[in-house]
């Protein structure tokens, strides 16, 4: 054998070595316990013999390389809970950092799967330094490239920063657990005694800080709800969505929806009914389902575009927007107006919560927040009153002066300052049949040019298809300015 | 030039004879440049030849040994002779063992995958030119 062979050979070698994490005994306890290792998981949710390993000789905390979902470019970096428990070093850090900077260039989709204890301790500030370096190229990224975080088992300390700064976070039932500290620090500062579950589990932010968006039951779901949910985005902020080619119709008609909304004014309905039967194929992808049920926010696709849909569900407190509701709304039409993703709207809501308890969790700032969001938005935006629309809510839900481009009402809508029966209150009883008659239904807004057209709800899917098309070549400008300064 | 029939036959010197025939020396210049041609030209194959020995893109069978690939038939001949008699443990183990060591040491290949996955992108504003621009200075 000469020289140059010899190379090769010690070029092979190191190459297993590198990729061998913390070693096969590690390894193999992780595949005995069910949980992928991170070259694993970067395999199965790339496509195949697409990911190229960048730094695989440098520190192993972190796989990092580029790959592709679908033949779309992606840049991807794991934890490798094996070697340290996936606690960053510098190194790991600049890592991260290089495929980052990479995306940025190349205007391509970061995707994270995290499973860290956070920093290296041994590694003293420089590790602190490392996140802080990341954490700064996370928010460079936000609103260029999109970013999505699979959080795959426990998460602590930076990592976690990480997670929030994504723009769609996904965790796994009972095996993931994300928090600042673990349940032996709270014990310690708080003196709450907790599991790392209850602490940071996937329940606890789904449902109650709604910090992430989607819970699967296992690794190799979430890694599959990524590669759907990467097919629904642009790959960078310049560019459309791709186009889902889809066969069903857009003239489509649905006689179901002409009686969808029951006569009694205060009766829910089904709006995920009405949601899937205007999308195409009603394949909808519900962003934080269980956080802030009364508002509903997702994905879909409208004659093979990409469209993010938000509507209030009146099977959850009549659909009156809290504070939870209203921040997940504003978050959800930014990420859109960032991306170029039309927004549509489906309006049901009676108005905004009041209470102390609303007032005192901030529910005008946080109302604040949606107005906000909806005005700066420059998206082809459509909305569509299905029913009630009162008072402020009316306001924030994508109303013409909030610069809908095009609003239509069912004839069931009911556009007023208030209800029939809180409007008695303050103008006096007997007075609750004019008021109907002249303010519950949408031909007052309509006359005003408030509302663009009343339309028959059969023909929904074909009227927002048809504004879609118009709207696709929207351009909207605005004062120039460093930042906003909405109500954070 | 004089012809040879009128050269006189008492001349025995070469060199008188040759100056007889070729005054001016042309035949002479024509002869010692052929040579010196001829002999350039042996030169440079005999140093290409060696160059491409030497950088082992030619190589020297000897008679009776074998090449890479005959070697790889060799040694899947030794596996597929070794687990088919089976007779003798000892010597099916030392010939998987020598086919082993003779394939393993001619030493492996990094892997690689071989596709290319990435589709074509279409063009979008990402891309333009424009951003690649240099910005000119300003006057202050």
């Amino acid at each position: 054998m000469n020289r140059q062979q010899e190379k090769v050979s010690e070029l092979v070698k190191r190459r297993s070595q590198a990729r061998s994490g913390g070693g096969e005994e590690k390894t193999s306890a992780r595949r005995t316990s069910g949980r992928m290792t991170a070259r694993e998981r970067i395999a199965s949710l790339l496509d195949e013999g697409s990911f190229e390993e960048y730094d695989c000789f440098s520190d192993g905390e972190v796989v990092a390389g580029c790959g592709t979902i679908d033949g779309r470019q992606v840049y991807v970096y794991s934890y490798d809970f094996t070697v340290h428990g996936g606690s960053l070093t510098l190194g790991g850090a600049r890592k991260i950092c290089k495929v980052m900077d990479m995306a940025l260039k190349c205007g391509a989709p970061v995707i994270s799967l995290c499973e860290s204890g956070g920093a290296r301790i041994e590694d003293g500030v420089d590790a602190l330094a490392g996140y802080g370096e990341v954490l700064a190229r996370s928010a460079g990224c936000s609103g260029v490239v999109p970013q999505i975080c699979a959080v795959l088992g426990p998460c602590a300390g930076g990592a976690v920063y990480a997670a929030a700064l994504s723009d769609f976070t996904v965790m796994t039932k009972g095996s993931s657990q994300l928090f600042v500290n673990g349940p032996s620090v709270a014990k310690g500062v708080t003196g709450e005694d907790v599991s790392a579950e209850e602490l940071g589990g996937s329940e606890v932010h789904a449902s109650k800080s709604g910090v992430i968006h989607h819970v699967e039951d296992d690794e190799g779901k979430a890694l599959e709800w990524i590669r759907e949910l990467v097919g629904f985005l642009p790959s960078n902020n310049m560019e459309d969505a791709p186009c889902g080619g889809s066969e069903d119709d857009v003239c489509r008609v649905d006689d179901g929806l002409n009686s969808i909304v029951p006569d009694a004014p205060g009766e829910p309905f089904d709006m995920d009914g009405i949601i899937a039967s205007v999308v195409d194929g009603g394949r909808f992808i519900e962003l934080q389902e269980s956080y802030a049920r009364n508002m509903i926010t997702g994905l879909a696709r409208i004659g093979g575009a990409t469209v993010g849909v938000v509507a209030n569900r009146s099977e959850v407190l009549s659909g009156v927007i809290d504070s939870a509701a209203a921040r997940k709304a504003a978050r959800f039409v930014r990420f859109c107006d960032a991306f170029n993703v039309p927004v549509v709207t489906f309006v049901d809501t009676p108005g905004f919560l009041g209470g102390t308890r609303q007032e005192c969790s901030g529910i005008i700032s946080h109302g604040a927040k949606l107005v906000y969001a909806y005005a700066e938005a420059g998206v082809p935006k459509i909305t569509i009153t299905v029913r009630k629309s009162y008072g402020g809510a009316h306001i924030a839900m994508g109303s013409k002066q909030l610069g809908a481009d095009v609003n239509y009402a069912w004839p069931s809508a009911e556009i007023a300052v208030m209800g029939p029966a809180a409007a008695s209150t303050i103008l006096g009883e007997g007075t609750v049949g004019d008021f109907d008659a002249k303010c519950c239904n949408p031909y007052a807004a309509a006359e005003k040019g408030y509302v663009d057209d009343v339309i028959e709800p059969r023909n929904t899917r074909f009227r927002i298809a048809r504004a879609l098309k118009a709207l696709s070549l929207k351009r909207q400008d605005g004062p120039a300015k460093r930042h906003d300064n909405l109500p954070l | 030039m004089m012809p040879l029939s009128l050269i006189p036959l008492d001349i025995t010197k070469g060199a008188e004879k040759l100056l007889m025939t070729d005054p001016h020396g042309w035949i002479l210049c024509l002869v010692s440049v052929s040579v010196v041609f001829s002999c350039l030209l042996i030169l440079c194959g005999i140093y290409t030849l060696s160059g491409a020995i030497f950088s082992g893109k030619l190589k020297f069978r000897f008679p009776g040994k074998s090449r890479r690939g005959d070697e790889d038939a060799a040694v899947a001949a030794a596996l597929a002779g070794a687990l088919e008699t089976g007779g003798n443990a000892d010597d099916a183990e030392a010939a998987i063992a020598a086919a082993l060591a003779m394939e393993l040491s001619g030493a492996g290949h990094d892997a690689e995958s071989y596709v290319i996955t990435i589709k074509d992108r279409r063009p979008s504003g990402w891309s333009s030119k424009n951003f690649n621009f240099r910005k000119k200075p300003k006057r202050i």
